[in-house]
């Protein structure tokens, strides 16, 4: 068949779905499947009677892992600390400070009322003393709990406002992703339970000494067209994610309105323990779900000059 | 934390609908064991998080929701565990007359497939596709087109049904 031949026919042929929807109707029905499904029933009952304890190490990586049915707002506090600098322009700006802190549990809420359950784990980040961050280590505790107060006090308002019908689960706790002599990073994961909703992230940066919340421009000289240097190695990189194998896809190309173009002048981001920049994207921001939340790690190539 | 009530109308539709499951799952393993095994799996799953659901309405969205990413988890997984092994993997799938129709499945990407699946073969409503992929109504649609569109092209090319 010739090529125009071909493209007529494309044009004028109505899609027959029928060969199609008939070969999945007659796909066959293995006689056990409803003996598994009985199984799988009784299994799913028995392991929810457990202890909330027991399931909930397993509940809760399942839920990370599908990404699409916990809502897990995520916060992170990256704390700038001193020497070796490979993200280049910002840590000249960036004073010298002196070694780390512990971290403690400040508090933990918990409740259980009727299908709602929370808990959530308040952090507290302490600084030695002498150690010349006290401000920006305030700053952070200061952040945390204004944080956790709001996820509480929604959590509480959603309880009262449902009733005894609402269903809702709100854990909350936190790690620290790094700690070398530059970098200290506090993240605070916080996962949310519900029918339907998508995941949300929220980092805050903070420079220790200035005590200031350091923004993505920040990161690059004054004037540098930060967004259009970024948004294009986010591009390569997704191009190059689509084109392996790794199964990852993204919403760019399709000529949709959802396509990505650029990034946020502000945004979210964190400095990883390698001290390159990665820039994380809440769920459906620029992939489809079940790519959760998608963090890309910038290339430390584009940000020298 | 268990509500028993909603529990049960899970169980009822898992129990009308589990072949609608399994033919689902089938599009994406190909073969009737891991067909089964991923079925199973999403039950348990979905019943050991029905405290996630609020209104019975959303019941069979998110039942298909835990489906097909348990579905494309295992498959993801799988790439991780068999890379060397893609003999293997071919030799999986079953015997099935039809199964050069449904690999113009293989053209679409993710959501793409979940669109047609949903819509031409389960007969779903649009706003109920929309609802499990979390997008709105008019996106579901174009998706739905393009992948028509994408289809169409493939048997035309490859006269894959003539």
């Amino acid at each position: 068949m010739r090529i125009d031949d071909r493209q007529e026919k494309s044009r004028n042929e109505v899609m027959d779905m029928e060969p199609l929807k008939k070969a999945y109707d007659n796909i066959p029905i293995p006689e056990e499947l409803k003996e598994k499904v009985l199984d799988a029933l009784k299994e799913g009952k028995a392991e929810s009677n457990m202890k909330p304890n027991e399931k909930r190490g397993k509940l809760s990586n399942i839920l990370l892992r599908s990404g699409q049915t916990a809502a897990a707002a995520l916060l992170a506090i990256t704390v700038l600390a001193n020497s070796g600098a490979s993200v280049a322009y910002a840590m000249e700006q960036i004073p010298v400070i002196g070694a780390i802190t512990k971290v403690v549990t400040f508090r933990t809420y918990e409740k259980k009322e009727g299908n709602t359950e929370a808990k959530v784990e308040i952090p507290k980040v302490e600084a030695e003393q002498g150690s010349g961050y006290g401000d920006a280590v305030n700053q952070v505790n200061l952040s945390v709990e204004e944080y956790t107060n709001q996820i509480i006090s929604q959590f509480e308002a959603d309880v009262k406002a449902g009733g005894g019908e609402l269903h809702k689960g709100l854990y909350s706790d936190y790690e620290v992703l790094t700690d070398n002599d530059r970098l200290f990073t506090l993240r605070i994961n916080t996962e949310e339970v519900m029918a339907s909703a998508a995941v949300s992230v929220k980092i805050y940066t903070i420079d220790k000494k200035s005590g200031k919340i350091l923004a993505l421009k920040d990161m690059f000289p004054q004037g540098t067209d930060y967004v259009t240097m970024l948004s294009n190695a986010i591009k390569t990189q997704m191009e190059a994610d689509m084109n392996g194998d790794s199964g990852k896809s993204y919403f760019l190309n399709d000529g949709m309105d959802s396509d990505f173009t650029a990034i946020k002048e502000n945004q979210n981001f964190y400095i990883n323990a390698d001290g390159h920049l990665v820039l994380v994207f809440d769920e459906y921001e620029i992939a489809p779900g079940y790519m959760g939340v998608v963090e890309m790690e910038v290339p430390e190539t584009i940000l020298k000059y | 934390m268990i509500c028993v009530n909603m529990r049960d109308k899970l169980e009822t539709i898992i129990l009308s609908s589990y072949e609608a499951m399994y033919k689902t799952a089938y599009t994406y393993m190909r073969n009737e064991q891991d067909a089964m095994d991923v079925v199973q799996e999403a039950v348990v799953k979905a019943i050991k998080r029905i405290e996630q659901v609020r209104e019975e309405a959303f019941l069979k969205t998110w039942l298909f929701r835990i489906l097909i990413n348990t579905a494309m988890d295992e498959l993801k997984q799988r790439k991780k565990v068999l890379p060397l092994l893609s003999e293997a993997e071919e030799g999986r799938e079953d015997v099935y007359e039809d199964m050069d129709v449904l690999r113009l499945l293989d053209n679409l990407d993710d959501t793409e497939k979940k669109v047609i699946t949903l819509r031409y073969f389960e007969e779903w409503k649009i706003e109920d596709i929309s609802g499990l992929l979390e997008m709105n109504v008019n996106t579901v649609k174009s998706i739905l087109y393009r992948s028509l569109k994408k289809m169409k092209a493939k048997m035309v090319k490859g006269e894959a049904l003539s």
